[in-house]
């Protein structure tokens, strides 16, 4: 039993010019203390797919389909005051992308870290042993404890960062979704935070998501990768079959994009732009960039197939007609 | 950029963008038809009440009529030439003659004649007065005086031979009074009290025991006629350039009257041209001096920015209203409008010119200004090629909001009770104010909804704008 | 900068414009001529009932043209006619400032005070002031609790029917003038369905004399002030749950509001303590606002319900050109609004960590 299984999952965006299907038949799994990381470029539904696990899709947005299963709980299927006290910040905690601004601009960090608690321990806390807790987590990201007095406008940005951090394992939670935690920060708070992470996930025995569009931060941290291009998964397996023997013309187009320092090799962009997606093209969403693209690709949508043990793709190269 | 066509059709997406836009044309419709069709003396004739004698008073508009209303219709009639010309017991007698027909429940307010270019027949150096008369020859037969004149002409010099001033007379109620004791009652032994004795003209009658009289309205064709009366030698084939024969009905037009005949559609349409002008004018003048203001802190800082920012605070505490109040209650009527807009254009600019100045300060930080002063643009120059431009969207939806503004201070100082003269939507509800007459619908309701539709055209049409310009506010 | 610098610095500010407004109306005042026009009507007054009395005792005429000018020498001087006019206006301003409001000379103004004349214009104040609060000051109390209650739900309501129609409601009502819909609805629910006073000055009594018969008297009080309470209600209502409505809206899209749902709060938490607190410095600050504005009275309102309050003493005081009530309220209704200010300026202390810190 999977802790996290996703199975074909739907979240369209309902707006007046159309359907938005941020999120197009999405499935995968995480197991206890693994790490997946989601790669893909801007407005391919990573965040939207966050949201999604915590059943909070940002209206005019709605799940249309599919299953989440927590442990085997169908959280589609809960109500949601179920939801709410079973599953959020309780089983799966989240740090936000844009961690900025998730702070309120008017309760001190003391007050926000304890209110988390709050709402999910039936008693064993009271708001001194709260306050220990958020002061140990605080510390455990790096924070003296004089932060817990502090307003969100006298921190810096990684700071800030690790205050989101601390807050998102304040229900001990058994599964954390970091959503671009790093892609606002300099690369050395950047490089610290990544080390954070890891360093976590060994103490905690966390399972993480891990959602960016930096492959090489992904490759530091991750297990498993699922590369997703508007709104659907294209190539999903370890970390070492992703990143070793990418089979997806996407996958290999985002590699060949990571700058590597004291490489002679040209860094090479995808040429275009990923497509809209209340207006996907047909058959492969990829075939207007791919350099391969054939008949078959601009009619039929590619099957996950899956090329070796764990490694899945979705491209017509791979899969026999 | 966005090009103005761009601009139209952002604003057309939006429901209210179009509602706003299409009352908006409304408006300078109706506002260039007013300034195309009124008199440029119109704001004298307006207050003259001698201009409106043909008219009913507090008449409500003559479509009532047609919801079944029984309200005497207004009818009048302009002739040029005469209906027929008699010779009758030694003299020569001109008619001119209207049919009127009394359909429902009700009596005509009056009768009105009015003649232009009354000849005058000289015999010698003797000038021969005329009899004027005007008769109604009613359903049942019976034929009443209502006017009768003699006019002579004493001051009438020079080489022409007529009369240039109008002349108007309305019905004669000792005349009529006389005329309905002597041919239709056959008595004088009666009370006849009512002021409005016209009535009489049009009812049948009914003596009680006490010599009350009992009338009522005598439905059925009237024949008005205008009689002139000249010696019969005579050579005029008219005696008058104009003559208009008014039965003065109990409703009028598409708006009504007010309580001394104003015909209400006309002020109406010209509270157009006049309103627009008060509002454009005032927001203008105001923005303009907030973009400039608020600009000008931004870029300049330092003590300019201080100064500046003390006098807006200023402006801010000052109490609008009572000031309004009393600067214009010390300016001479004739110019209280323009006083109005004035004090509302001194003290109204400081709200944007706050806004302006922060969103000055954040433009300042941009590297393109440092270029431009780097390659030695000057500060004017600056703020008027790279700052406005950048905060005109923001100015054009404020510009549009503060339009009603000085609209609805105009109509609320006017209906406290300050006059200025002019007939606007607000002057017209202070006129009925000033009458107690509240209960005349058709005076107060409509430049009521003026005043409303005015504030919703710019209030809708401001929204869209500021969506198109803010698209944050998108679905708010 | 530290928080007592800040506010001292501000209230510096406030005082400075407190005093050129007032400095204003003395400069529209007296530079205008206004006020030398009205000495002089009086003095015209007075000399005309001195020469009266002296042609009763029957002086000759060369004896009563030189008592008449003596006389009329005496009030110029006395009135200060002779000086310039800065001169003439520097006592009251100085007197206006620290709150020698002096003597109103109209009677029309202690008319709607309801007391014999001359009445003290600060008497005339304190007593329209608690006028205009039971119908202006109410009214607005009214709006703001309301929309307090239901702006945020209908925030979170958007794009439903019942959003529209409210907004819709708003629109419409911020377009109608105030006064217009006082007028129609004394026509209609006072003459016509008769369910409302026609003549509101009578509240007058009912107000000055509150201690005679309290019960009695607060009957009476409420049912002269429900239809102007009632009418500004309307009239306001839609702009109060329009613009609490869109500073909800502009907190409940932030970041730190999706983040307290996906702790796991109830919904009705989100709302009362991480929406409305964010929302909180908008609306305290047009909350504050409004209700200070009310204080002032609402000129055209009051003069159209023909209710005595604030607003009508300052128009009365215009009509009848009665320089120190002119003063005296124009001092008060900037007091007013800059203490209402300076209160919201301790107020952002309190609620927005932000301004507590910088
Ligand atoms: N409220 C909304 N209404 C309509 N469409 C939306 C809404 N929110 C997001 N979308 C669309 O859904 C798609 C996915 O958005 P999402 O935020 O999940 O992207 P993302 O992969 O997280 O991008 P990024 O890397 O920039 O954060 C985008 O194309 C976006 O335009
Ligand atoms: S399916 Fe075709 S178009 Fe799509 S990635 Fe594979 S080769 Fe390219
Ligand atoms: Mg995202």
């Amino acid at each position: 039993m999977a802790l996290l299984e996703v199975k074909d999952l739907k979240t369209y965006y309902y707006t007046l010019s159309g359907i938005v299907k941020a999120v197009d038949n999405v499935s995968f799994s995480l197991e206890k203390g693994e790490v997946l990381g989601i790669a893909g470029e801007s407005g391919c539904g990573k965040s939207t797919l966050a949201w999604s696990l915590l059943k909070l899709v940002p209206p005019p947005g709605r799940i249309a389909g599919g299953k989440i299963l927590v442990k085997d709980n169908d959280l589609t299927k809960m109500s949601d005051d179920e939801v709410r006290s079973k599953i959020r910040w309780k089983t799966i905690s989240m740090i936000f992308q844009g961690a900025m601004n998730s702070l309120h601009p008017m309760y001190n960090v003391g007050e926000q870290l304890v209110e988390a608690l709050r709402y999910h321990s039936s008693g064993e806390f009271d708001e001194e042993a709260a306050l220990n807790k958020a002061a140990e987590l605080l510390e455990d990201v790096g924070l003296s404890k004089d932060m817990l007095r502090r307003y969100p406008h006298e921190l810096s940005g990684g700071q800030k960062q690790r205050v989101v951090i601390a807050m998102s394992l304040m229900a001990d939670p058994e599964i954390v979704i970091a959503d671009e935690p790093t892609t606002a920060l300099d690369v050395i708070v950047q490089a610290q935070i990544l080390n954070l992470f890891k360093k976590l996930r060994k103490e905690k025995d966390l399972s993480m998501i891990f959602i960016t569009h930096d492959l090489s931060v992904i490759a530091e941290v991750s297990d498993k990768v699922a590369i997703m291009y508007a709104g659907k998964i294209v190539e999903y397996g370890t970390s070492e079959q992703v990143f070793l023997n990418p089979l997806h013309p996407y996958t290999q187009g985002l590699l060949k994009s990571i700058p590597k320092i004291r490489s002679k090799e040209k860094i090479e962009w995808i040429p275009g732009v990923p497509p809209g997606l209340a207006n996907p093209p047909p058959g492969c969403r990829f075939h207007p960039r791919c350099p391969y693209a054939m008949d078959v690709c601009r009619r039929e949508e590619p099957p996950m197939i899956e090329v070796e043990p764990g490694h899945y793709v979705a491209c017509w190269l791979h899969s026999k007609r | 950029m966005k090009s103005m066509m761009e601009w139209n059709r952002e604003l057309m997406s939006y429901t209210s963008g179009k509602v706003g836009l299409a009352l908006f044309i409304f408006f300078i419709v109706m506002s260039i038809y007013a300034l195309m069709v009124m008199p440029p003396n119109y704001k004298y004739a307006w207050n003259d009440p001698k201009h409106w004698q043909g008219y009913p008073q507090l008449a409500p508009p003559s479509w009532v009529r047609m919801l079944g209303y029984q309200n005497a219709a207004h009818e009048s009639q302009t002739f040029t030439a005469p209906t027929s010309v008699i010779v009758r017991s030694g003299y020569k007698v001109y008619t001119f003659s209207m049919l009127y027909n009394l359909d429902v429940k009700d009596y005509p307010q009056d009768i009105v004649v009015a003649i232009q270019g009354l000849k005058v027949y000289r015999m010698g150096n003797r000038t021969i007065p005329v009899l004027i008369q005007v008769d109604v020859r009613r359903p049942d037969g019976k034929v009443l005086a209502a006017v009768k004149y003699v006019e002579y002409f004493n001051n009438v010099n020079g080489t022409k031979a007529y009369v240039k001033l109008p002349l108007t007379r309305s019905a004669d109620r000792n005349l009529i009074i006389d005329e309905v004791e002597s041919k239709i009652l056959n008595t004088s032994n009666v009370l006849l009290k009512t002021p409005i004795a016209v009535s009489y003209l049009f009812s049948s009658f009914k003596i009680l025991s006490n010599n009350s009289v009992l009338f009522q309205p005598l439905e059925g064709p009237y024949v008005i006629s205008l009689n002139f009366y000249y010696p019969v030698n005579t050579p005029y084939v008219s005696p008058v350039d104009k003559a208009t024969l008014t039965v003065v009905g109990d409703c009028y037009g598409l708006m009504g009257t007010d309580n001394i005949g104003r015909d209400l559609a006309q002020g109406l349409l010209y509270g157009f041209p006049i309103a627009l002008a008060i509002g454009f004018g005032t927001a203008l003048a105001s923005t303009f001096i907030g973009l400039l203001v608020g600009a000008v802190s931004a870029y300049y800082g330092g003590w300019v920015d201080e100064s500046l920012q003390r006098l807006v605070d200023i402006i801010g505490n000052v109490p609008l209203l009572p000031f309004l109040i009393l600067l214009v209650d010390i300016t001479p009527v004739g110019e209280r409008l323009q006083m109005i807009m004035l004090v509302l254009v001194i003290f109204g600019w400081g709200g944007l010119a706050i806004v302006i100045r922060s969103m000055g300060l954040s433009i300042k930080e941009e590297p393109y200004i440092d270029a431009a002063k780097a390659i030695g643009l000057s500060n004017a120059k600056i703020i008027f090629k790279h700052l406005i431009p950048q905060v005109m969207p923001y100015v054009v939806a404020s510009l549009v909001f503060s339009v009603p503004g000085a609209i609805l201070s105009e109509a609320g100082l006017s209906v406290l009770g300050l006059e200025h003269g002019w007939p606007t939507w607000g002057r017209i509800l202070a006129d009925a104010r000033m009458a107690g007459r509240y209960d005349i619908w058709w005076w107060i309701l409509p430049p009521g909804f003026l005043l409303a539709l005015t504030s919703l055209t710019f209030v809708l049409l401001g929204m869209a704008i500021e969506t198109i310009v803010e698209p944050r506010l998108r679905t708010l | 900068m530290g928080l007592g610098t800040v506010l001292t610095r501000r209230a510096i500010a406030l005082t400075f414009a407190l005093i050129v407004v007032v400095l204003l109306t003395v400069l529209i005042i007296g530079a205008t001529g206004y006020d030398a026009t009205i000495w002089k009507a009086i003095i015209n007054e007075q000399v005309r009932a001195y020469q009266a009395t002296l042609v009763q005792k029957q002086a000759t005429a060369a004896q009563v043209q030189q008592l008449v000018a003596q006389y009329r020498n005496k009030l110029i001087h006395l009135y200060g006619l002779d000086k310039p006019w800065y001169v003439r206006m520097e006592p009251l301003l100085i007197n206006t400032l620290t709150f020698n409001l002096g003597l109103s000379n109209s009677h029309d103004v202690a008319d709607v005070a309801g007391v014999p004349y001359p009445v003290p214009v600060g008497t005339a104040i304190m007593l329209c002031l608690p006028r205009t609060i039971i119908m202006i000051t109410i009214a607005q109390l009214i709006c703001a609790v309301v929309a307090l209650y239901i702006g945020p739900y209908i925030a979170y309501k958007r794009g439903t029917l019942f959003d529209r129609a409210i907004v819709s409601y708003a629109a419409l009502t911020n377009a109608i003038p105030v006064w217009w819909l006082g007028m129609i609805f004394i026509y209609f629910f006072g003459f016509i369905m008769g369910w409302f006073p026609t003549d509101y000055r009578a509240v007058v009594y009912y107000i000055n004399h509150f201690m005679d018969d309290p019960v009695t008297s607060t009957q009476y009080i409420l049912w002269y002030a429900s239809l102007p309470i009632i009418t500004i209600v309307i009239a306001f209502l839609g702009s109060w749950l329009y613009s609490v409505r869109a500073m909800v809206l502009r907190v409940v899209r932030e970041d730190y509001i999706n983040a307290a749902r996906a702790k796991g709060l109830p919904e009705s938490v989100v709302v009362s303590k991480h929406v409305l607190r964010a929302a909180s410095p908008p609306v305290v600050t047009s909350v504050i606002l409004s209700l200070a504005g009310s204080l002032g009275g609402y000129i055209i309102t009051e003069s159209i319900f023909d209710w005595p309050g604030m607003g009508t003493l300052y128009w009365v005081a215009i009509t009848s050109a009665d320089v120190p009530t002119i003063l005296g309220l124009t001092y008060m209704f900037t007091l007013i609004y800059i203490l209402a200010r300076f209160t919201l300026e301790i107020l952002y202390i309190y609620l927005d960590p932000r301004v507590r810190y910088s």
